[in-house]
């Protein structure tokens, strides 16, 4: 092992800083993250001794110091041969290898569902984003219909409707299809508002928002001396919602004003592309919380509390310097909270793989979203 | 998955993420809504969704004359059959319409109808029932012990009330009620300040109550005192708690008379454990899990559980005076030692021996239902001779279940082996490989279950090397 960088729970200042989180069914990784630090990967694991602090270690020498899961050791290869330090990157690697089954059959059907519906939701973006440019455009006159993106024949139809109001943002119609596609690519994980199934990040965004009711409510009614940890994780899930809106407020402004839009294509893209990676890193980690609580809620009253216990230690706060003004101090004093709060775990403690728990977070892996 | 199965997978995925203040709010609703139509059906099938909750949340239900009645001795309730022998410390759910129809009948339906008044106009869920409870308990428990003391002395009498009741066990329940009823406001007050169902830990406030309740029954009615053990036992997680909670008690200078009762104890405990065992039965005989695809994996760890409490029990127990308990304990033990056999270790390598011999198509078609379910079926099975392993030493079938992976592992050994023979001598076609690699990581994810991960990546590296080598482009 490296060693440890920190003695109190790790506030990392940003993002890449923090890392993706990966969903691991070795216990005594579990809420540990990898990172790129200059030309090698690393991983950021919660000190598995329960106490506080974290330990970092170098990517490669992972199998060497934990003994892990053969699906663990295939996500291991997977994610160094992709170089994976975005969630984007993890996801990725993650659903290509629970597909394979290792993590069990439940865990395998969720990753081919959620593969299937990241293709049909690339149709769907597609289509939203070409229906809306050329309704604001020809001003209700044009319309498109799904067809239009379901086969060549539709495409080139579409791009001849496209070309019939390319003039107004003044470019060619063949430009405008070819900034429509990229911008679809661009947004694939977020969607559009007016998409009748959101996707995925829009979605999650939701759930988050329903772990913070959820959980806010149960904290408001266990009596016990784990309940403040609820109310803390709700209050996080809250922060992290509203952060995230504004990203998606940013993201959705630029269907708003397609003048603007087209007309300074390369700052608009990048600027997406943005706000999209931020929700991305935002909302990335809460996958396993929340799976943790839904199958939780059904349990008897103190294995929710040793849940809540479990789930406050990996909380995903947002990196202080993500955020400006007052929310940096609100998270600041959400961190200071944390630290009084959270006492050191022993359920996953064990230097072999426990059935019981590797079972508990296969679980979770097949409520993945 | 068609839509329709969606749909009700994310309704269900909804109904588990309302915050319990909300499920609270809208159980009152439906309950209400049944009220005035008790066959209901929307409300009635709303009510069944969130009946796994309801479990464990046990949020204020809408009250009635009837629910305060039965609340001081709720915990203590079970539904063993009416024609089973009186168990201690515990009251047949089905004695609660007959006896509630006779106090009725006894107290009046005019009184009965007055407190459900003062109910309705207490509204949601006061912070305590205890108010309304001292005005109908006491009015039950002279009415019972009227019954009972007239029974006792006018055979007669009792042939009549007997029947009425559902039999002579039932009429054993009563008489326990009617003790109960006595105590019912020390009961109902130690209810409410322990925490809820199944008690894991007591702190040093709630043992303080514990202690307030053994002093006030033995201040009022001593001869109630067992009633307390009955009320305490059923509450605990691990029934064998009790000996040391009245340690605890006695620590404090509150023994009371629970120092007279402890073979009183030492029985409700081992009979508690009993009954724990029966459900376990009564649920697998009842093929209520069938279907379940984690019933063997449930199974084991509810045994884990048990065989904790009896360890727990037998070590409280040792000495003279707690052989013939402990010996009952060793009779559960053995019981569980045969459910673990029958229902976790034999034929566990013949179950998987059929998906083996099925494994190409099942693993490559793992995204449809009927597959998964068999697939589901093989690691259940083996996650549960997992579990097993935890315990299948202490209880002597270290044997059984090491000759059974022995077998599971032979067998995927054996199927890998001829996998691979198979490929050498063939080759694989392009088209063929997605196939053989899904056949492949579903054996290695059996093997990895039943021989650990080390063994199992050896084989995952030999047979995609291997399918590498032999696909031919």
């Amino acid at each position: 092992m490296d060693g440890a960088v920190s003695k109190s729970f790790w506030a990392p200042p940003t993002f890449a800083e923090r890392g993706a989180s990966v969903p691991f069914t070795t216990p005594i990784i579990v809420g540990s993250r990898i990172r790129g630090r200059q030309d090698r990967l690393e991983l950021v694991v919660p000190n598995p001794s329960g106490a506080k602090g974290n330990y970092i270690l170098g990517w490669k020498s992972l199998p060497e110091v934990f003994s892990l899961t053969v699906h663990d050791r295939v996500l291991h290869r997977a994610l160094d041969e992709a170089g994976a330090s975005t969630p984007e990157a993890v996801r990725a690697s993650t659903l290509r290898t629970a597909a394979t089954g290792l993590a069990g059959p439940a865990a395998a059907k969720q990753a081919k569902t959620l593969l299937k519906e990241q293709e049909d939701a690339k149709l769907l973006i597609q289509f939203s984003l070409l229906s809306e440019t050329v309704s604001q455009l020809s001003q209700g006159q044009l319309k498109i219909t799904l067809a239009h993106v379901q086969s060549e024949a539709g495409r080139q139809q579409a791009k001849l409707i496209l070309a019939r109001v390319a003039h107004k943002v003044q470019i060619e119609g063949n430009e405008l299809y070819a900034r429509i596609e990229a911008w679809s690519d661009a947004v694939g994980a977020i969607g559009t508002p007016k998409l009748a199934r959101p996707p995925r990040l829009r979605k999650m965004r939701q759930r988050i928002e329903e772990f913070a009711n959820s959980i806010g409510g149960w904290s408001e009614v266990d009596k016990s001396e784990h309940a403040p940890l609820g109310g803390l994780a709700s209050l996080v899930a809250r922060e992290t919602s509203a952060l995230a809106a504004e990203s998606f407020a940013d993201a959705d402004a630029y269907l708003e004003k397609l003048d603007a839009t087209f007309g300074k294509w390369d700052k608009s893209l990048a600027s997406i592309s943005a706000a999209v990676e931020r929700i991305s890193w935002m909302l990335d980690g809460w996958d396993l919380l929340i799976a943790m609580w839904e199958e939780a809620v059904i349990k008897a009253p103190h294995e929710q509390q040793a849940v809540v216990q479990e789930l406050a230690r990996i909380l995903p706060i947002i990196p202080e310097e993500e955020v400006t003004g007052p929310r940096r101090e609100k998270i600041r004093s959400i961190g200071v909270q944390r630290r009084k709060l959270v006492k050191p775990m022993e359920d996953w403690v064990t230097g072999t793989i426990d059935a019981d728990l590797r079972t508990r977070l296969e679980k979770y892996k097949a409520k993945a979203a | 998955m068609t839509d329709v199965n969606k749909s009700l997978d994310e309704l269900s995925q909804r109904l588990s993420q309302i915050p319990e203040s909300t499920l609270v709010e809208m159980v009152w609703a439906l309950e209400g809504k049944r009220v005035g139509n008790h066959a209901d059906q929307t409300a009635l099938g709303l009510l069944g969704q969130f009946r796994p909750r309801l479990q464990v949340v046990r949020p204020a239900r809408r009250m009635s004359a009837k629910r305060l009645f039965c609340m001081p001795f709720e915990d203590m309730l079970t539904n063993a059959p009416k024609a089973q022998s009186k168990i201690i410390g515990k009251i047949a759910r089905a004695v609660i319409d007959p006896a509630w129809d006779l106090l009725v009948d006894k107290i009046g339906r005019t009184e009965i109808d007055q407190i459900e008044a003062e109910i309705r106009a207490l509204g949601k869920a006061p912070a305590s029932w205890l108010p309304l409870g001292q005005r109908l308990w006491p009015q039950c428990a002279r009415e019972m012990r009227d019954i009972v003391t007239r029974a006792e002395k006018n055979v007669a009498y009792r042939a009549e009330i007997t029947p009425k009741l559902g039999g002579p066990e039932m009429y054993l329940d009563f008489q326990d009620i009617a003790d109960v009823m006595e105590i019912a406001v020390e009961i109902q007050t130690m209810r409410e300040g322990l925490p809820p169902k199944p008690i894991v830990a007591l702190t040093d406030d709630d043992i303080q109550a514990i202690g307030n309740t053994v002093m006030a029954v033995d201040q009022r009615v001593r001869a109630r005192a067992p009633v307390v053990v009955y009320a305490l036992v059923a509450r605990l997680d691990q029934p064998t708690e009790i000996l040391s909670i009245f340690v605890r008690v006695a620590e404090k200078g509150m023994a009371g008379s629970t120092g007279e009762l402890a073979s009183i104890t030492t029985e409700v405990m081992v009979t508690d454990m009993e009954q724990r065992f029966e459900e376990v039965r009564r649920a697998i005989a009842g093929g209520g899990n069938e279907g379940k695809v984690t019933a063997r994996e449930d199974l084991a760890k509810e045994i884990d559980h048990h065989l904790k409490g009896i360890a727990q029990g037998r070590e409280q127990l040792k000495g003279q005076a707690g052989a013939a308990a402990a010996r009952r304990l060793d009779r559960v033990r053995v019981k569980l030692k045969d459910v673990v056999n029958a229902n976790i270790i034999e034929n566990a390598s013949k179950d998987i021996a059929k998906v083996l011999g099925d494994i190409g198509r099942l693993s490559s078609k793992a995204t449809g239902e009927g597959d998964i379910a068999e697939m589901q079926m093989v690691e259940d099975r083996l996650l549960a001779l997992q579990l097993a392993a935890k315990y299948a030493g202490d209880l002597g079938l270290d044997k059984e279940l090491k000759d059974e992976l022995k077998r599971v592992e032979t067998q995927i050994d054996g199927h890998t082996g001829r996998f691979f023979t198979d490929l050498r001598m063939r080759g694989l076609t392009p088209e063929d490989r997605g196939g053989a690699e899904a056949e492949l990581y579903s054996s290695v994810r059996m093997l990895e279950l039943v021989s650990g991960a080390d063994k199992a990546e050896k084989t995952l590296v030999e047979g995609l090397n291997l399918i590498d080598e032999t696909t031919k482009e």
